[in-house]
């Protein structure tokens, strides 16, 4: 009886880490943040999903989609290994409002046969900042 | 005095310590975070086939491909889109004017979704999504001259 049950946990934790391992373009998607003065930091981890080495381009995004122009980005331009992986970090303003949602999205066009299209994989992930007086 | 003073003491010491050593658990926590995370991979781009009339190049017509793209979520909430080119990338210099962009796509796994148009954002559902991709470029008047035309089409994953 204890040994399937074994068995079945361990199977879990294994698709769970293969699952984690594998398959992050932009993670967190999601996260909330917090500043004190009038900016504030996000940090994304970004990967290159590919098995050839590729260019990322990482932006800012208002909700509607207008370009932000953060205070610092690292790793905004960057040619990414087959499935390496590097952490961004963006100081971004709060424009003179208590709270600012923005979009950090990762984008890699990557040449696969074709002609006559390309495909942009663009992933985003969503900061929440909060600013606190 | 003395002597009794040290024995008292080192009784108490030891009533605390074997009290203290058979009446307290403790819980050992182990903690994990898994993000969520969404990964975007190109498996092909597409091909634009060219109508007989020359006004339409697109995936759909003859000798066009679909674009395929996987998607790949560990949770809930993430969405996907297919953003329209906004013009041709190469083209000759006649080649955005009076012509409109459109993107379909449908999806299978993870996602089942048929014949949407790009604009609409689709909800994920865990795990791997294909996703194929039509693009159209239509001319609403006059003809695509001859030459090499290509078009970018952004497929985003996002949480709303």
């Amino acid at each position: 009886m204890y040994r399937p049950i074994k068995y079945i946990l361990s199977a879990l934790t294994l698709s769970t880490v293969s699952l984690s391992a594998s398959a992050q373009s932009v993670a967190p998607m999601t996260q909330d943040v917090r500043g004190f003065n009038a900016k504030f930091v996000a940090q994304i981890e970004i990967r290159n999903t590919y098995d050839t080495p590729q260019q990322t381009t990482v932006r800012v995004y208002t909700p509607d989609w207008h370009l932000v122009e953060p205070i610092y980005l690292s790793n905004a331009n960057r040619l990414l290994g087959p499935n390496e992986k590097v952490i961004v970090t963006a100081l971004i303003s709060f424009a003179n409002q208590s709270r600012r949602v923005v979009y950090i999205c990762n984008s890699i066009t990557p040449r696969r046969g074709g002609s006559g299209q390309t495909y942009r994989g663009e992933v985003c992930g969503k900061v929440s900042a909060q600013r606190l007086r | 005095m003395k002597p009794l003073k040290y024995i008292a003491g080192l009784s108490t010491a030891a009533l605390i310590l074997s009290g203290s050593a058979s009446a307290t658990d403790r819980n050992v926590n182990f903690r994990g975070v898994i993000n969520n995370s969404c990964s975007l991979v190109v498996l092909n781009d597409g091909l634009l086939g060219v109508s007989s009339d020359q006004t339409i190049l697109s995936s759909k017509q003859a000798g066009g491909l679909q674009g395929r793209v996987s998607v790949v979520t560990n949770g809930y909430g993430n969405t996907i889109e297919v953003i329209s080119p906004s013009g041709f990338t190469v083209g000759p210099p006649s080649a955005n004017m009076n012509t409109i962009f459109e993107s379909e796509y449908s999806a299978s796994g993870g996602t089942i979704l048929s014949n949407l148009l790009g604009v609409v954002v689709s909800i994920l559902g865990i795990g791997t999504t294909t996703i194929d991709i039509d693009a159209t470029a239509t001319k609403t008047s006059g003809t695509f001259e001859s030459g090499a035309y290509e078009l970018t089409t952004v497929v985003r994953c996002i949480v709303p």
